[in-house]
Formats: C-alpha cells, structure tokens, sequence
C-alpha cells in the first residue's frame, strides 16, 4: 500500500517579511500576501485532492490549512507535533541581530558538521531533535491513519527536516513538496 | 421615463466558500460553482429584456458578466466605480477573526443605521463614500439611451443600496438578482 504526503509550508507573515525567526514562541496571522498565497495554493491542490490535513496549532500554519481546507472541503486536525522548532533566545529576531550578538552559535546552527548536528539556541531545541520529532509524526501517520492521501501543513524547519529526510527541497512560502511513502 | 436595473452579485470564489471578506485588494477569480452559476444566472436574466450590462472591473464580478452579456448576446460595459467597497484592515479575514480584532467597527459596518454612514475600516471607505459612488455611478449609466440595464457587482455594494431603499437584508447571495427603478429622479426597490 502507498500512502501520499504533501507536505506544504505557512503562507507569509509579516515576520517573515522582515527576515524574522518565529519559532513557537512568535506566533502570528498571516498578512495580505499570505492569504493570497494560501489560495493559491489551495489551487493547486484541487487536483491532488488530500482526504485530510494535519496542521500544525501556529496561528500562521493553522491559518493556512483553514484556508485550503475550506476551499477543499476536507477536515483540518492540528497536531502539536508539527509545530516549527523552538529557536529559543532567537525568536523575534532577523539572522542579522543574531549573528552580531551570537556570531558563534549562528554559525553552529547553519553548520553541516556531525558535531553540531543537534545544536540548538539557549532555550530551545536541538536541530536533530526537531527533524526527529518531524519524522516521528510522519512515521505514526504513515501506519496509523487510513486516509492514503494526506497533507501536511508544517513549519519550515520541520517540513526541510522531513522533506529533506527523503531526498526534497522546500523553500518558499506556500509551495508544498511531495512525496510518496510505502508502507 | 423608467429605467429598469437588473443588479445582480458575481458568482462564487474560493475566497466566498472560505467567508474571508474579499473587497478590493483579492481580486479572486470564479471558482468552477461560480462559474456554473454564472451560467445559471444567464438563464434567469435572459427573458427581462436587458440591453446592455455593466460590470465592476474585479475579476469575480467582470467574469460573470462575461458569461451572462456572452450568453444573452448584449454589449458589456466596464465601470471601475462600481467595484467593491474597500474594507481596509479587514480584507482578507473572516467574521470571526474581523470581531476578534476590530469589534466596534465590525459591529458599525454591519449595522444599516444613518449614523453609522461616515465609519469606516481602518484604511477604507465609509459608507457614504461607497453609496455615492454607486448610486452615481447608476445615475450616469441611466441618462444613457437603455430602459433596461444589467449591473454586474458586489454584496456590500447591493445589500447597503437596498437598505438606503428600504429594504433590510440579511445577506446577498452569489448571483441573486435585485430590480431596482430610476424614476424621475428618484429610486425604487422592486419586491
């Protein structure tokens, strides 16, 4: 049996705008361009047909599925497991700021080296540890759930932790990734 | 002299089926119900004797009247004053979340009373302003030559013009059709 995720990111908030980190402890609307991408989306969708979306709770994630959900006549289930990471002390603050008060552990975080592989800001969590729980919920999906199309609405740090778990990129607000998981 | 309107709201976006407030800045195209029903709404109209249609210029409104001046085979006419009221901040939200940020405007909006007339969203227009601009909009399009026109536009638009004529209703649905009469200078709701 083949099960299909779509795995898509939040539509645009003005934190995003400005080059903020969100995480979970910023949690806001989209705005304008958001919206519209959250329908546009919704667009592309109406070919694929998900039976169900799991969101994420954030206002920006959730705010998205609504949308697409409502244009598609499926139901929305919000689970905590694929909320964004928490940056911790980086929160509210663009890569700029961060890197000129912590310059060390900015480049920690962008690192690929094994020994940062779980690196995480003070007061938040490792970024192994958010892939893991990233894997994990789409692992219990994945064997739990009858619905063999199913889409995702996640952060971007989780869904590049899943999508890039199986060999994908996700980059831009609003386009969602694919792929096809075999149980 | 009696000049018939024929007025009548844009079918269904995705944008209505998710009742977010559309306005100006989501110019959201026909979904594929909107478009069947734009094509149901040509049928209705199409024994009232309608000479010529005007539209708004948004895309929702504008494609309906395509499919109905296309199917009835009368000219159409684009008129940028008769769009959709500018809703400011609340564009894009739904009732739920427009009460959750901007209550007493909300509450003001949605309410038919005079004095009310002049309260706006944040960033966009009053009532009065909107009213004016179509009410003279359709002033304009009935010195033309037609006795009986169809006009292509929105739920604000409609649902505040019939309350000014005396006619309270609780909402306008896609492509519900209002008769409205110019008569010596004055307007008439049609039951």
């Amino acid at each position: 049996m083949i099960k299909d995720f779509y795995v898509f990111r939040h539509g645009e908030t003005d934190m995003n705008k400005e080059r903020r980190w969100q995480g979970q402890g910023v949690d806001v609307y989209l705005n304008d361009e958001g919206v519209k991408q959250a329908f546009l989306l919704a667009e592309k969708m109406k070919e694929i047909k998900p039976q169900v979306i799991y969101s994420s709770p954030l206002k920006r994630a959730k705010q998205t599925s609504d949308i697409v959900a409502s244009v598609l006549d499926v139901p929305v289930l919000s689970d905590d497991e694929w909320k964004e990471g928490c940056f911790g002390i980086a929160e509210g603050k663009t890569g700029d700021e961060f890197k000129a008060i912590y310059p060390n552990d900015y480049a920690k975080w962008f690192s690929n080296d094994a020994e940062h592989r779980n690196f995480g800001f003070k007061g938040g969590e490792g970024k192994q540890e958010i892939g893991l729980r990233a894997v994990k919920a789409i692992n219990r999906l994945a064997v739990s759930d009858n619905c063999n199309k199913i889409a995702r609405n996640a952060r971007r740090f989780n869904s590049l932790s899943v999508v890039g778990t199986f060999g994908a990129s996700l980059r831009k607000n609003n386009q969602y990734s694919s792929f096809s998981y075999q149980i | 002299m009696i000049k018939n309107f024929y007025i009548f709201r844009h079918g269904e976006t995705d944008m209505n089926k998710s009742q977010r407030w559309q306005g100006q800045k989501f110019d959201m195209e026909l979904n594929d119900k909107g478009i069947e029903q734009a094509h149901n709404l040509a049928e209705k109209i199409k024994h009232l004797g309608i000479e010529v249609i005007y539209s708004s210029p948004l895309k929702r409104a504008k494609k309906t009247a395509e499919i109905a001046a296309n199917k009835i085979a009368v000219p159409l006419h684009i008129k940028d004053s008769l769009k959709e009221g500018n809703f400011g901040v609340v564009e894009g939200l739904t009732k739920e979340e427009s009460i959750a940020k901007y209550k007493e405007d909300y509450d003001k909006w949605m309410s038919f009373e005079e004095q009310y007339l002049d309260d706006s969203f944040e960033g966009g227009e009053t009532k009065r302003q909107m009213l004016e601009r179509f009410f003279g909009t359709l002033e304009e399009i009935a010195l033309s030559e037609h006795k009986s026109i169809g006009i292509s536009a929105h739920g604000s638009l409609i649902i505040n013009m019939m309350a000014k004529l005396g006619k309270s209703l609780d909402k306008i649905p896609n492509v519900e059709v209002y008769n409205v009469q110019y008569k010596n200078g004055k307007w008439f709701a049609e039951d």
